[in-house]
Formats: C-alpha cells, structure tokens, sequence
C-alpha cells in the first residue's frame, strides 16, 4: 500500500496531525475564489503576484480557476537569518514588469503576522498600481500584527495551527 | 535565561530612545523580525498599573515587551510553555479590563517556533 505524505512524515517523527482540509474541499474552495476574483476583475486584466516558494502550487490552481484574461509574476525575498538581509528585507527576484497602472492582486498562501503581505502591500503601493488587493487560501487572524493590509479574498479562516501541505513547506520540503 | 545576548546590528525600525535590554533570546528574535520587515517598535515603553496598596503604591502592573506605534498594538513575549502561563494570562485580562482601549496581544513560545519555522530563523534558547 502506498503511504500518503502525511504517514511518511510522521513516520519520520514530524509532529503530523489529521488532515483538516482535503483534496476536494481545497479545489472547491479554489473555484469559488477564482470565479470572486474574476467578478471583481470583470472587464480588467489583474495581475496575479505570488511570493515564493509556499505560494506557487495556489498561484498555479488560483490561476486556472480564475476564467478571465489575467497574468501572472512572482517575487522572492530573501529569507531571514540567510545572511542576505542585513538592513532589511532584500529581493532575490522583483517583478518582471512595471506595476504602474495595473491591477494587482497579491496570491498568498497563508496571512498569519501580515508582515509578509504588509511588506510587499507597501513596497508595491510605492509603484503606483491602478488598484492592489490580495487573497490567501489560508488566514489564520489571531496573532495579526500587522492590521493594514487589503485582504480582499480568503479561501478558508483556519485553527491556531501550523499547517503543512499543498505548497506550504514543512523544514522546506 | 542567558546571560548575554549576542550582539545586535543597530535597529533600523526602533522608535525607542533607549537602546533596548532584552531578556531572552525571542525577545531578540522578534524585534529582528519586526525591524526586517520595517515594522516600527518601540521596547517596553509603558507599564500598565494592576494594584495599588491603601497608600497608593504600585503592588502590581504589566509591562508588554513591545509596542507598535503605527498598529496600536501592544506584544508581550513569553518563553514559557502555554499551559504555564495562567498567571501571565490573569495579568493580560486585568489589563483588557482596566484598560479597554489598549490591545495587546500574547506571543507564545511555540508562536515564535511557528515565526521560526516561517521565516527560517534560528531562535536562540
């Protein structure tokens, strides 16, 4: 019998607790997302911006369920503690176009702090876009820091949990 | 509790004016974060007042480690482990109760693993 990935990892010792959101619950979930998003965007072409690397297996389901002409990017920060980011958070890969005038809508894969999604809300705002909001799949509100943030769409409101799966990493695989 | 911190880089987003004294290692951490991010942060800059005896002397108050000016918000850190932390939660709710208009927000020792684990920090003991 084939062990699925969470009987492997907590074979391996990973603290892996019952699955709380299945296959099919996500891909619902997804397709009510996209069919919100492409409302919102009736008559626009929006941008879809996603940080890596946690947030490219929403970005990918996220787009194929949104039904309008949009496009797609993807933005790396350097992560704390690399030594990379003395001073701040440093990019590893910006935005391949300008965002002046477009419609960006920030993919997320979980907002717990906010700090990531307040960060990239501001760096982007400073590029003047026509309009910039964001949706996360998961949003787990109860230790938000940071409150200013344009959370427009959100897939499911989770537990106090830490989560794994579905692109969000558990020690990076 | 150590007893010395490692050194820090000067904090480009501490609104304090005083160089900040932390206790233990996820207090360092999280002011790291916050100044990574840019988010401003103030260290330990109001006491909250709990109890006064019949003379008026404080007996009790609440200090949160930190303060976010721009959110309002006020952090307290703790390392202890959640189940050990009902003396600290009393504290928090007379403070909610005596002070209806201050938020603060209590970040466990496993909120700041979760941090860790996010931002791939390694959080000193």
């Amino acid at each position: 019998m084939t062990r699925t990935s969470a009987e492997r990892l907590r074979a391996q010792g990973q603290p892996i607790g019952d699955v709380y959101l299945d296959r099919r619950e996500i891909a619902v979930r997804v397709s009510e997302l996209g069919a919100a998003i492409a409302e919102a965007y009736a008559d626009r072409v929006p941008l879809l911006v996603a940080p890596l690397k946690s947030s490219a297996v929403f970005l990918a389901d996220l787009s194929r369920a949104v039904p309008i002409d949009h496009e797609l990017d993807v933005i790396e920060l350097a992560p704390y503690g690399s030594g990379l980011s003395g001073g701040g958070v440093r990019l590893l890969k910006d935005l391949d176009a300008p965002l002046t005038g477009r419609d960006v809508l920030l993919v997320e894969d979980v907002v717990d702090t906010g700090l990531t999604l307040g960060f990239l809300t501001r760096c982007f705002a400073e590029r003047e876009p026509a309009s910039l909001a964001a949706v996360t799949l998961l949003d787990r509100p109860y230790r938000r820091l940071v409150d200013d943030i344009s959370l427009d769409h959100v897939g499911f409101t989770v537990p106090d949990e830490l989560f794994a799966g579905y692109g969000l990493g558990l020690d990076e695989r | 509790m150590p007893d010395k911190l490692p050194e820090s880089a000067p904090f480009q987003a501490y609104r304090g004016s005083e160089p900040p004294r932390f206790v233990n290692g996820a207090e360092l951490e999280c002011a790291r974060i916050l100044d990574w991010y840019g988010v401003p942060w103030e260290y330990e800059p109001r006491s909250f007042v709990l109890e006064r005896d019949a003379e008026g002397r404080v007996t009790s108050a609440f200090t949160p480690d930190f303060y976010l000016p721009e959110q309002d918000l006020y952090i307290e850190v703790t390392v202890m482990k959640q189940s050990l932390v009902t003396r600290k939660n009393r504290k928090l709710r007379e403070v909610r109760r005596l002070y209806p208009g201050v938020n603060v927000k209590l970040f466990y020792r496993r909120d700041i693993e979760r941090l860790a684990q996010r931002y791939r920090l390694r959080i000193a003991s």
